[in-house]
Formats: structure tokens, C-alpha cells, sequence
């Protein structure tokens, strides 16, 4: 209860002003690129494709680790690890989310004229158990990426954090590692996506790198020594 | 009787450098320690030192029964460090901070608010940003105090205050004079 409370307390002291215009820009994005999507499909959601794995790494970044206030508490590496992550996925959260509520609202709100319909079901696959094409919709389609990227997102963030730590070309590899991990979680869920079982398997893979990555990032702030330079 | 702070041999190393020569000592409640250090950013590193904060690159330092570098949170919890830089913030960020220690402490805000009120108004002749840090630090139960980089004559404020507490000081040759390190070395560091 003790730990919980003291993670809390820390992801809320990290929530401060300025995290939250960078959540407000990454949701007026998001809702930009979402409605925009309803226009002209791919418009909103290639550029939502690209940006949210470098945005979730920023995400990752953006915590003040080095705060002297954190290192005098009576805490664990992991415990300030949870809560640097509960910040940087909310963060993380914002764009591909904001996305998705943006394009299914302006998708309801334009009914007919939304240029979802007029693509209509084109996106098929073949269920390979019964030989028979899988139909997807537009919308599920758009709705799938922005989950898988949300995902992607989070575990860029999770792994950009470990970044935070360090400096010079360590830093700069970090976040290599940050976009190279979250637009791989991205390719395992979107290469597996019509089939649940793999589906399943592609999201507990990209959550155990997430995972691993916290870990390893907690590991990293129980060793760290905040010396002044 | 196990001594609050026990340090045997510590030295911190960085890149190569020696930044701390090795330093003993022990301190039990009550008793005050000062070091004094050749820069400002190595009496840091020795006040930190001791405060469970960094870990010694050799050597061992123990806070009361717990070993620094095994058992971090159970030592600090024990410890009431004071940072050299003054609490920069106005009344309700004060108040905010002192929220955040108590669900972090898990102590009980009420108590929190009203330490850190009686030591505020016991050193209203400081400067308000540090009285806050001192405040802060202060605030909970503690039995080993730390100053990185001590100011002029607050040591004995402290002592005053928190008569049963230790307290260790750590300070620069290099500091400005207009606030010489004239700290009472009860006992001896080797």
C-alpha cells in the first residue's frame, strides 16, 4: 500500500505544467490527425504512424530523473521506476489515443460522407483454416493500427527511459533502441493481426520488452549515483 | 549502543579520480562530525555519502543496523538531508512538497505540516529558501542529519532543535569566505 501510494505520489509531482502541455500537444495532434484521416484515408494516419513512436520516446525522456528529491526518498529503484513510467506511458498514451477517439467521432458525426464509406470493405485477407476471405473494415482497420500503436508508443517510451540516464553517444543509442523496439512492436502486432493466437503472442512479446525494459531501467536508477558535476 | 552513522574507509572514484580520499568515522545520537573537502562538488559527494545517497566506490557506511549499499531505503528513512541549494518555491509549492513527503515518508501530513512549522519559526532569522530545505528535511522523525556543504552557524541551530540527533557536515576549503565553514568537529574523521 506504502509503495503504491509513494508511486502515485511521484507520478503525480512528475504530472506538473509542464507535462501537461506536452499531453494537451500531443492530443490536439492526435485529434488533427484523426479528423483529417476521415477526409482522405492514410492522410492522418501515416503521419500518426510515423510521429508517435518518436513522440512516446520524448515521452521517455521528459521526466526530471535527476531530481535530488527522489534520491533522498526512501525508495527503491523500481518504485521510482514504476512511477516515472506511469508518466511517460501516459504521455505516451496521448497521440495514437487522441487519434482514435478523433477518427471514430468525425467517422459518426459525417455518416455517409465520410470517406471511410466510400472505401467501403476492402481490406480482406484469407482465413487460412477455413480458405474463406476476411473481411475487415476501414474502421477496424484504423482502429487496429492506432492500438498497435499505442502499444508501440508505450514500449518506446518505456524504453526510451533508460535513456534519461545517461549521456553522449549512450544516450543517443538509447533512443535509437527506444524508436527501433517501439516500431518493432508495431511490425510483430501488425504482421500477426488476423490471427488471434499469434495476435495474443505479438502483444505479450511487446509487453515483455516493455517489461524488461522497466526493469532493466530500475536497475539502472537502484546503481545510479546523483553526483554533482 | 549501535552507532547512527558508521563509515569505514569510503572513497568515491569517478572516471578514474579520486574525487573523496578514504574517510572513517562514527557518530552516535547526539554527537555532530564535520568534513571539510577540498571542492564544493566533492563536499557533496561526502554529505551524499553519507546520507545513503551515493555509494561509496569503496568501503562501507552503515546507518544504524542497515548497510547503505544494500538496504538504501531503510537508511535514508532514518536520515534528514539538507541540500545545499535553498527550497525554491513559494508558499503553496512549500505546501505541496511537504504533501508529497508525507505520502512518500507515509507519514501522517498533520504531524509533517506541524514539525516543519515549529522548525520554520525556529530559524526565522535564516534565509527563507534554506530555513524551507532544513524545514523539510527536518520534518520527520529522524536521527542523522546532513548538511551538503553547511551553512555558517546553522549546525548549532540544528543541534538546538534535534538535541538527540547526529549530525554530519560536510564543506568546501573553497567556500566564500562571507560564510566560513566554522563548524565545532566533535569528533575526529580520519
Amino acid at each position: 500500500m506504502n509503495a503504491l501510494r509513494a508511486t502515485f505520489a511521484i507520478a503525480r509531482r512528475e504530472m506538473r505544467p509542464y507535462w501537461l502541455y506536452s499531453v494537451g500537444a500531443r492530443i490536439l495532434l492526435g485529434a488533427a490527425l484523426g479528423t483529417l484521416d476521415t477526409f482522405r484515408f492514410g492522410q492522418g494516419l501515416i503521419v500518426m504512424m510515423i510521429l508517435a513512436v518518436p513522440l512516446g520516446v520524448v515521452a521517455g525522456l521528459e521526466p526530471r530523473i535527476r531530481d535530488l528529491t527522489y534520491f533522498i526518498a526512501p525508495l527503491y529503484g523500481r518504485q521510482l521506476a514504476r512511477a516515472y513510467a506511469v508518466t511517460a506511458a501516459t504521455a505516451a498514451f496521448a497521440l495514437p489515443c487522441a487519434f482514435l477517439v478523433a477518427n471514430i467521432l468525425s467517422v459518426r458525426v459525417l455518416a455517409d460522407s465520410a470517406i471511410y464509406h466510400d472505401i467501403g470493405f476492402s481490406w480482406t485477407s484469407i482465413d487460412q483454416s477455413r480458405g474463406a476471405p476476411l473481411q475487415v473494415p476501414t474502421e477496424w482497420l484504423v482502429a487496429g493500427v492506432a492500438l498497435a500503436m499505442t502499444v508501440a508508443s508505450v514500449i518506446a517510451s518505456l524504453v526510451g527511459l533508460s535513456a534519461t540516464l545517461r549521456r553522449g553517444l549512450a544516450r543517443t543509442t538509447y533512443v535509437a533502441l527506444a524508436c527501433l523496439s517501439g516500431y518493432f512492436s508495431f511490425l510483430i502486432i501488425a504482421a500477426t493481426a488476423f490471427d488471434v493466437p499469434f495476435l495474443l503472442g505479438a502483444f505479450a512479446a511487446a509487453l515483455l520488452l516493455g517489461f524488461l525494459a522497466l526493469r532493466a531501467f530500475g536497475e539502472t536508477l537502484a546503481r545510479y549515483d546523483p553526483v554533482p558535476y | 549502543m549501535t552507532p547512527i552513522l558508521r563509515v569505514s574507509d569510503a572513497h568515491f572514484v569517478r572516471d578514474g579520480v579520486e574525487l573523496i580520499a578514504p574517510f572513517s568515522l562514527t557518530l552516535e545520537d547526539g554527537q555532530r562530525a564535520a568534513l571539510t573537502q577540498p571542492t564544493p562538488n566533492a563536499a557533496k559527494i561526502a554529505a551524499r555519502i553519507a546520507a545513503a545517497i551515493v555509494k561509496p566506490t569503496c568501503g562501507s557506511v552503515f546507518i544504524s543496523d542497515f548497510d547503505t549499499r544494500l538496504q538504501p531505503p531503510q537508511a535514508k528513512r532514518l536520515v534528514g538531508f539538507v541540500p545545499a541549494d535553498g527550497f525554491e518555491g513559494s508558499t503553496r509549492t512549500f505546501a505541496r512538497e511537504l504533501k508529497f513527503r508525507a505520502q512518500v515518508w507515509n507519514l501522517e501530513l498533520a504531524t509533517l505540516e506541524r514539525s516543519a512549522a515549529d522548525v520554520l519559526a525556529a530559524l526565522e532569522d535564516l534565509k527563507l529558501e534554506y530555513a524551507r530545505t532544513v524545514a523539510l528535511a527536518l520534518a520527520p522523525d529522524v536521527h542523522l542529519i546532513v548538511l551538503e556543504c553547511a551553512r555558517y552557524g546553522v549546525v548549532e541551530r540544528i543541534a538546538t532543535l534535534r538535541p538527540n540527533a547526529a549530525i554530519f557536515a560536510s564543506s568546501a576549503t573553497n567556500a566564500p569566505t562571507t560564510h566560513p565553514p566554522v563548524i565545532e568537529f566533535a569528533v575526529t574523521v580520519t
